[in-house]
């Protein structure tokens, strides 16, 4: 998909005593095909620049270009043509578990199906198959959505965004409320499905899963891009000044170096920090 | 949201801000009494009701209140309006005399459409009365400006303080529950509903899949709610003092003055029937 900012800017409740200026003068190209994070601390802007993406907000002034439709100010754009292209995103958000209405997994998560396309004859096989990807399998089809855990409803969340098979993912805080294996789950299969040629827009608090999963980050703060590059560039930096935390594996990095080890620049994870370890012995 | 909702405190440090809420909740009741008394005649009406709505007018400018907002409010008012009007010329008020237009039977009376817009202006004067008191009030404030009146209900067992605290959770969450509301539509909506167009059974879905999710993530919101109140210790029947404690000024007390020196200006005129049409001044004010 191609997005563009413009020179957007976005102001919540503007002309009034509860102004927010949310984004100031974004320029952005999103256009490859990778896992893309968004960073920043809570209220920098982060969910904004999302949601302008699928046109559920519009822009205060300045254009976002998805494909080519464009989200500005006064042009409008027929109802039609906003679901023709929001069924080639999926956008999956922050508490997606509270999402569900349904009175079966099943049909929960063919409601995005039917609704996009509703001349699809078999929306159950979509569903099925989306269900099988994040790991429910039969016995969930006819239990009641109401009746699962946080984790199992958040899967059911995400099977209901997948069944429409997206070419786009935008994925708001996707680990919150996860468990580490959970955690660990969601995010391998997030990656299997980008392996399959979905690109994927991320935006999370946890620099681990940035560092791990992500090609590119853009870290906002004040409502404008501060740093855009690759994860394993910017992380090594100082990132702690817009609030983020620096990720597990460079902390341990830091510290060792404090302590007089030479380790390289291009150590990422565990395996090649043993690997180096032993190499100086 | 964009707009404001009726009802929302606009966080501004005008004069009427700063009021006691027990004064302006007094006060806005003795200016609907002044809006609501009827007059001796259809001019003395018009000018007295114009004479309540520029006060009110002021009272907007000083608090801030924007018409427009009001207005805004109101925009859906106009099948009522249409309604009153329909009503109202098919029987047309007591003592209806004078005859636009005739046709066999029926008559059309000029004073039909005088009392619709007897009835329009006076809802709009009192959405705007309403509208001062929540512009400029918190919720906060209002509850602890009510439960002040309903102190001495408690003789009689009225368990009032229940009730205040019962009010002050239920306005806490009106924003919450629009967040919610508002977070739910926009997954919704990507999910591939079109709540503003689409068809009707579209639309009918769309609220299904709106007030569902809603209703259960409010239930589980007050459960919690439930239990933090628990664990901290909370006894319904408890005598509680207040954090904050309200504050009766010198210009509660001039303003209060003021309102009721309004009221009687308008009781007057209705006690005494006051025509302008027929009636020179026979008073000394």
């Amino acid at each position: 998909m191609q997005i563009k900012f413009n020179h957007v800017f976005f102001t919540y409740n503007a002309d009034s005593p509860f102004k927010v200026e949310a984004l100031k003068d974004i320029n952005l190209e999103l256009s490859e095909n990778n896992i893309t994070a968004i960073v920043g601390r809570t209220g920098s802007g982060k969910s904004t620049l999302t949601e302008l993406i699928n046109k559920l907000l519009t822009p205060t002034s300045g254009e976002v270009h998805i494909n080519n439709l464009v989200n500005a100010p006064k042009v409008k754009i027929k109802g039609k043509a906003i679901k023709e292209f929001r069924k080639e995103i999926g956008f999956l958000f922050q508490f997606s578990e509270n999402q569900l209405f349904e009175d079966t997994v099943l049909k929960d998560v063919m409601f995005g199906v039917q609704s996009f396309y509703p001349k699809n004859k078999n929306p159950e096989a979509l569903a099925k198959q989306a269900l099988t990807l994040v790991g429910l399998d039969e016995s969930f089809y006819n239990r009641s959505p109401f009746d699962l855990s946080g984790g199992e409803k958040k899967k059911v969340a995400i099977a209901g965004v997948l069944a429409y098979q997206p070419k786009l993912l935008i994925l708001d805080e996707p680990t919150a409320g996860l468990d580490v294996k959970g955690k660990k789950e969601i995010m391998d299969l997030f990656k299997k499905i980008h392996e399959s040629g979905v690109a994927i827009i991320l935006v999370t608090h946890d620099m681990d899963v940035v560092l791990d999963y992500a090609d590119k980050m853009i870290i906002i703060d004040d409502g404008q891009i501060q740093k855009i590059g690759a994860p394993k560039d910017i992380l090594q930096e100082d990132v702690e000044k817009y609030n983020l935390e620096t990720p597990n594996i460079y902390q341990v990095i830091h510290l060792l170096k404090a302590n007089g080890k030479n380790i390289s620049s291009n150590v990422n994870d565990i395996p090649s920090l043993i690997k180096e370890l032993k190499h100086h012995g | 949201m964009d707009k404001y909702i009726l009802g929302k405190y606009v966080p501004y440090n005008t004069i009427i801000h700063r009021l006691d809420p027990r004064m302006k909740i007094l006060g806005m009741i003795m200016l609907v009494v002044s809006v609501f008394l009827s007059y001796g005649s259809w001019t003395t009406m018009f000018v007295l009701s114009g004479i309540n709505a520029a006060s009110i007018f002021t009272l907007m400018l000083i608090s801030k209140v924007r018409l427009r907002d009001l207005l805004y409010q109101l925009r859906s008012l106009w099948i009522l309006i249409l309604l009153l009007m329909i009503i109202n010329i098919f029987v047309p008020p007591v003592g209806s005399i004078h005859v636009i237009a005739e046709s066999g039977n029926f008559k059309l009376y000029a004073e039909s459409f005088l009392q619709s817009g007897k009835i329009i202006l006076r809802l709009l004067e009192m959405f705007g009365i309403a509208m001062i008191l929540t512009a400029s009030t918190t919720p906060q404030e209002l509850t602890y400006g009510f439960s002040f009146f309903m102190r001495p209900l408690k003789k009689i067992k009225f368990p009032a303080e229940e009730v205040a605290m019962t009010v002050s959770i239920a306005l806490r969450f009106i924003p919450t529950l629009l967040e919610e509301t508002n977070r739910i539509y926009k997954a919704q909506s990507s999910r591939g509903i079109d709540f503003k167009k689409g068809n009707i059974k579209e639309k009918f879905k769309g609220i299904i899949a709106l007030i569902i999710p809603l209703f259960v993530s409010s239930l589980s919101m007050s459960d919690d709610l439930a239990f933090a109140l628990e664990a901290r210790g909370y006894n319904p029947k408890a005598n509680r003092t207040q954090y904050r404690q309200l504050h009766w000024k010198v210009n509660d007390t001039i303003a209060i003055i003021l309102v009721i020196l309004y009221m009687s200006m308008f009781i007057t005129f209705t006690a005494m029937n006051f025509d302008f049409m027929k009636q020179s001044f026979p008073f000394i004010w």
